[in-house]
């Protein structure tokens, strides 16, 4: 009699703890995809906050790149002017570390038919990459430039200014 | 009966006493369980909280120096001589700033830091890299108000601004009037020129302040020619510099600053090729090439900011010769 009610507790204990772990199971279960939930809401909240930092980065660096030396024309020409002459002799690889953005090119705003710069056909081009780090998926920012030139007119050194475009890409995340 | 055996019976007496009894309650298994469970539970909790406000503020802090680093960009003077800034933090914040000089132009890091749990420090967030600004400050910056201030560094053309990043109140004490005009024209905050108080004090062409700006150039010098060169002495080292440097020995430290001076040297030696092969490029409709190549080498061998007047002499000298050019490069 005794032996038959010990081991009908032992089922019963069994039993809850059955139940218990069965429970504990679902708690833990609920708690992971209550995380899985937030960390993917903080994930894509992060990639988009991080795209908006690149795109401002962007548009900034787009508004003042001409102010540097690497690309700015004398200081008589005033801001927002590129010397073409400066750029399509600025090849050099290491820039790419300076300015930490997709790619960097300029536009000059004409009918002609697009054609790629090199010192073979400059200035009878339109199209200047300063550098291209080949980035998939960028955005573009950009900002409207004078884009000048020194030539020798009648005798004298002049400087001859077009409309342009520098366009800044940034990788959108 | 023996004494053991009336024992024994008393005690299984007295248990089944306490079994039965109305306050007593059995502690079996069911409760074993469920209590180690329950802390386990409570432990994670508290562990993934404490996780969880610690990569929160981890987070916070890497925005805010992306932020600030965003913020560097406008500062770009173009034509100005000089612009300002300052940035209201929500709450007090650290700056860490580390200078790397290796590599083709070197870069700066920033992280920050804010406070968690009362007075406590959170470990800084991850490094922000900027490598295409010189920005001079103590190396950790602390507080809620971050003042900014740029200037061209010529050399001698603009090599670049050079930012000037500080959280603290300074004094000038005999400043010169180019640096009273200078200053009081970005109009900034943090600078006073007289009332001194609790402010760090900078003593020009005198002494007795934590800071003392000397020039070099005494002889046939006006007043901004004057310090056009000379050396800054803090904490008893001494940084030397030439033109706009000078608020850069002010308001940084010797290791930020000998770094940054590098730095401005490496992009000096890439601008200069860069003019070098500008010129030659134009040699048809220009005239005779410069003396690029000399000041790119010189800038290159530069040790330390004590070698800048070197570099400084030949600039002139390229100045010299782009004035006197057909072809203005600069």
């Amino acid at each position: 009699m005794v032996k038959k009610n010990m081991k009908k507790e032992n089922k019963k204990s069994q039993f809850k703890i059955q139940q218990m772990s069965f429970m504990l199971l679902a708690v833990v279960l609920f708690f992971i995809l209550v995380a899985l939930f937030w960390l993917a809401f903080q994930y894509s909240s992060l990639k988009k906050q991080a795209t908006e930092t690149s795109k401002e980065q962007a548009v900034l660096l787009a508004e003042f790149i001409s102010g540097s030396s690497e690309f700015s024309c004398a200081s008589e020409q005033g801001s927002y002017c590129v010397d073409t002459d400066k750029i399509i002799v600025l090849k050099n690889a290491s820039y790419k570390e300076l300015w930490p953005v997709s790619y960097i090119k300029i536009k000059k705003i004409t009918k002609e038919k697009e054609k790629d710069c090199n010192i073979a056909n400059y200035p009878n081009c339109t199209n200047f990459n300063v550098f291209d780090a080949k980035t998939e998926s960028t955005s573009t920012a950009g900002s409207f430039i004078a884009l000048c030139r020194h030539e020798r007119v009648a005798g004298y050194v002049q400087n001859i200014c077009e409309l342009g475009k520098i366009m800044i890409g940034y990788e959108a995340k | 009966m023996d004494k053991k055996a009336v024992r024994v019976l008393n005690s299984k007496f007295k248990n089944i006493k306490i079994v039965n009894s109305k306050r007593s309650f059995e502690f079996n298994f069911a409760w074993l369980f469920a209590i180690l469970v329950g802390a386990i539970i409570l432990f994670l909790a508290i562990y993934f909280a404490v996780r969880w406000v610690g990569t929160g503020t981890y987070q916070v802090s890497t925005i805010t120096m992306k932020q600030l680093s965003i913020i560097f960009e406008p500062l770009e003077v173009g034509l100005a001589s000089g612009k300002s800034s300052l940035a209201v933090l929500k709450e007090e914040t650290r700056i860490y700033d580390k200078c790397e000089e290796q590599g083709n132009f070197g870069k700066q890091k920033f992280s920050g830091a804010g406070k968690i749990f009362g007075n406590k420090w959170s470990k800084p967030g991850a490094e922000i890299s900027v490598p295409n600004k010189y920005i001079f400050s103590n190396g950790t910056e602390q507080g809620k108000i971050v003042y900014f201030f740029s200037k061209p560094f010529e050399m001698p053309w603009k090599v670049s601004e050079i930012i000037f990043l500080t959280t603290e109140k300074y004094c000038f004490v005999n400043a010169p009037e180019f640096v009273v005009d200078e200053v009081s024209g970005l109009n900034l905050g943090n600078i006073r020129f007289e009332n001194c108080s609790n402010e760090i004090k900078v003593c020009f062409s005198s002494s007795g302040c934590e800071i003392e700006v000397s020039p070099s150039c005494l002889q046939d010098c006006d007043e901004q020619e004057e310090y056009s060169y000379g050396f800054v002495n803090k904490k008893g080292e001494n940084m030397f510099f030439v033109g706009s440097l000078m608020y850069a020995g002010i308001f940084s430290n010797k290791d930020i600053y000998e770094c940054n001076v590098k730095r401005l040297m490496k992009r000096l030696e890439k601008q200069a090729l860069l003019f070098n092969n500008e010129i030659n490029f134009l040699t048809g409709k220009c005239g005779n090439p410069s003396n690029f190549i000399q000041l790119s080498s010189l800038a290159r061998s530069l040790k330390s900011s004590r070698d800048l007047l070197l570099v400084y002499n030949i600039a002139k000298e390229v100045e010299k010769q782009n004035e006197a050019s057909e072809c203005k490069l600069w």
